[in-house]
This record gives C-alpha cells, sequence and structure tokens, in this order.
C-alpha cells in the first residue's frame, strides 16, 4: 500500500474552519483526501471506506454550550455506530484543536473505560491567562511509542507548532487530576507536552504553556494509540513558509514541523495494512 | 403532561470565569462597586413526559449528556408542570 492508496475523511459541519489546511497537508503527501459533510456521510453510510478521519478545527456550531459538544452529540447521534466500528477496527482518528474538544466531549478521549462512554472524563476549558491566542508554541514529544501519530518522532525532538484557540486549558475534574495523569502515564497515552524551545517544561506558566492545561499537556491519545488530539494546528506548520521567521531563516527543508505528524500517521496506515 | 425543566449550568469553583471577571470590571466603571459576579446559563426545556418523575429524570440525563461537562460544571434542576392557557 501507498499514500495514494490511502482514504482520508475530514468531517465538516456549520462553523469548521481549518478542513482545506488540513486536506492540503494530506495531498501533499499522497493520500486522497475528501472534505465530507456529516449529513453526506450519513447518507451514503460511507464510513467504513476511510482508513483515517479528521475533526478539524474551527467553531462547530458556533462553539454552543460548551466547545465540541454540540458537533460530538450529533456524531454520536448521527453516526455514532459507524464511529464505534472504525475504533473496534484500530482505524485512526485525529482531532485537531476544536476536533480535539470534540474527541474529549464524545469520550473518546482519554476514554479511560472505552468507546461507550457518554460522559467527557476531561474538559479543554478557558484559556488562563483569559483570551484567544494565536501564537506558535513548542512541544515535546512524552509518548513512548504508543501513539501511532507520533511513534516515529525522536522523543527528544522539540516541534515548533502554532496554536489558535481560547479554550485550550485541558484539565481533569477537580480532585482526580493526579489519579487521571498517572492513568494516562501508566498507560502511555501522554503525547505532546508545552514546552520552551530549549525543551524544558512550561510548568504551566505563560508563554511557554500559553492556555494554563494541567501538566503542560497539548496533547493525548487513546489506550490503544489510534485515537489522538491536539490543541496546537499542524496543518498550519506544514510547509516553511508558513513559519514566522521564513523570511530570515535559511530553511532546509520545504516543509514545518506539522509535516511529521501527518507522514507518521500515513507511514502507520501502510505498515498495518501490510500486516 | 407537559413540563418545564429549568436547568442551570454553572462553574465549579477554581474555574476561570472570564465573563463574570469583566462584568465586574465593567460594573466599577459604572459606578457600581462589586465584589464578584457569579455568571451560569439557564436552560429552559419544555417537553412532553407521563409523570414529573420522569420529567426529573430526563432533565437529569440531558444535563449529564449535554448541558454540563463534571470536569467543569455543576448542574442544578428545576422541573414544574406546564399549563396552555
Amino acid at each position: 500500500m501507498k499514500n495514494k492508496n490511502i482514504k482520508v475523511c475530514i468531517i465538516r459541519v456549520g462553523g469548521t474552519s481549518c478542513d482545506v489546511e488540513t486536506a492540503r497537508a494530506f495531498q501533499e503527501l499522497g493520500a486522497q483526501t475528501e472534505i465530507k459533510h456529516v449529513n453526506e456521510l450519513v447518507k451514503q453510510d460511507s464510513l467504513l471506506d476511510y482508513n483515517l478521519l479528521v475533526f478539524p478545527g474551527g467553531s462547530s456550531f458556533g462553539d454552543h454550550i460548551r466547545s465540541g459538544v454540540v458537533f460530538a452529540r450529533t456524531l454520536y447521534a448521527k453516526l455514532g455506530k459507524q464511529i464505534e466500528q472504525f475504533i473496534a477496527e484500530n482505524r485512526p482518528i485525529l482531532g485537531i484543536s476544536n476536533g480535539f474538544q470534540t474527541l474529549i466531549e464524545y469520550g473518546l478521549l482519554p476514554g479511560f473505560e472505552g468507546i461507550g462512554q457518554q460522559q467527557p472524563q476531561a474538559v479543554l476549558t478557558t484559556n488562563n491567562p483569559q483570551g484567544f491566542k494565536c501564537q506558535w508554541v513548542y512541544l515535546k514529544n512524552e509518548n513512548k511509542g504508543n501513539c501511532l501519530f507520533t511513534n516515529q518522532i525522536p522523543q527528544d525532538k522539540i516541534l515548533k507548532i502554532p496554536i489558535a484557540h481560547s479554550e485550550g486549558c485541558f484539565l481533569f475534574p477537580p480532585g482526580k487530576e493526579k489519579s487521571l495523569l498517572q492513568k494516562l502515564v501508566d498507560n502511555d497515552m501522554l503525547v505532546l507536552r508545552y514546552c520552551n524551545e530549549n525543551g524544558a517544561f512550561a510548568n504551566q506558566t505563560y508563554p511557554a504553556n500559553p492556555n494554563g492545561a494541567y501538566h503542560d499537556i497539548a496533547g493525548i491519545c487513546n489506550k490503544e494509540g489510534t485515537i489522538f488530539g491536539l490543541m496546537p494546528h499542524p496543518e498550519r506548520a506544514m510547509y516553511w513558509w508558513q513559519e514566522p521567521d521564513w523570511t530570515t531563516k535559511t530553511h532546509t527543508t520545504p516543509y514545518g514541523d506539522g509535516k511529521l505528524i501527518f507522514e507518521n500517521i500515513l507511514n502507520n496506515i501502510i505498515l498495518t495494512q501490510k500486516q | 403532561m407537559k413540563c418545564a425543566a429549568k436547568i442551570e449550568v454553572s462553574l465549579k469553583s477554581g474555574h476561570i470565569n472570564s465573563e463574570g471577571e469583566t462584568t465586574v470590571c465593567l460594573l466599577k466603571e459604572l459606578g457600581y462597586f462589586v465584589e464578584k459576579v457569579d455568571v451560569s446559563k439557564v436552560y429552559t426545556v419544555i417537553f412532553q413526559v407521563s409523570s414529573m418523575a420522569e420529567a426529573k429524570i430526563k432533565a437529569e440525563e440531558m444535563s449529564e449528556r449535554l448541558f454540563a461537562n463534571p470536569a467543569k460544571d455543576n448542574y442544578a434542576i428545576s422541573v414544574v408542570e406546564v399549563v396552555d392557557q
């Protein structure tokens, strides 16, 4: 199997807005990529035609009630059975920014109790300090190899990828923080953490940690490593010319760090198909 | 029977109440020396049920499945019967 045989579906609803850039990133790497409205997928009954699902960034349904919750409940109501089968077959799902909020609100991440769970076990809430933050951040890959989206990225590699959100502060329910963090670590579900440019963790201090996220958490995966959500936007760090220093720095590669994540999952889909 | 469930969702303590903080600042600008403003959302859901007990169960389910995230929200429910005029 080659990248050109991989079918990626980016699910769109009213208010999603990063679908085109995300499609461009996968197309750059040769994958067949379609942007489908959730209602088209319901009509076609075709979710299982795809190798990879993506919930893109934006403000789905105007962020009504809570960011991501209406998208999550719409998916559950309209495509829940197909999504359940998709996950049971260990097919990967990526959620970027609002897509990550959607995965959390759906209960698919962290998903400690599996896919049947309907209540979220964490939240991506108001940034601390408050306000919409649109800036470049540094991230460290903390995963030890479980996550299918990062397992080929060296652990000491510092990634530079931008964020754009006002509700990206990852928190667990009060009083359960330590025990649930331990579960993340024990199951190798912790993936990306905010750090400074030298790789030192942010320790919940701004601006290295731009939103006050607990334990500097920027991205997590499920126990199986097949579902991955992150607040930063890798599709906005796909090419060198998207980087803020593109006019002053000499670039040795035409790509940015976001490419590593897209490339990583496509490589793993090929490997899985060969087995 | 028709009922109205009022579901009030508020932030758990320790969470940033940005709307409340902004409102405090504005009220001070307007000359009111307030200490704190708590903001909550109230959803009034009108629906048909066979009993008030069922209405409470349904409202509880709606709160847990949609309106409140237990990681950050508290919720309170009150249910009344609606009589059409």
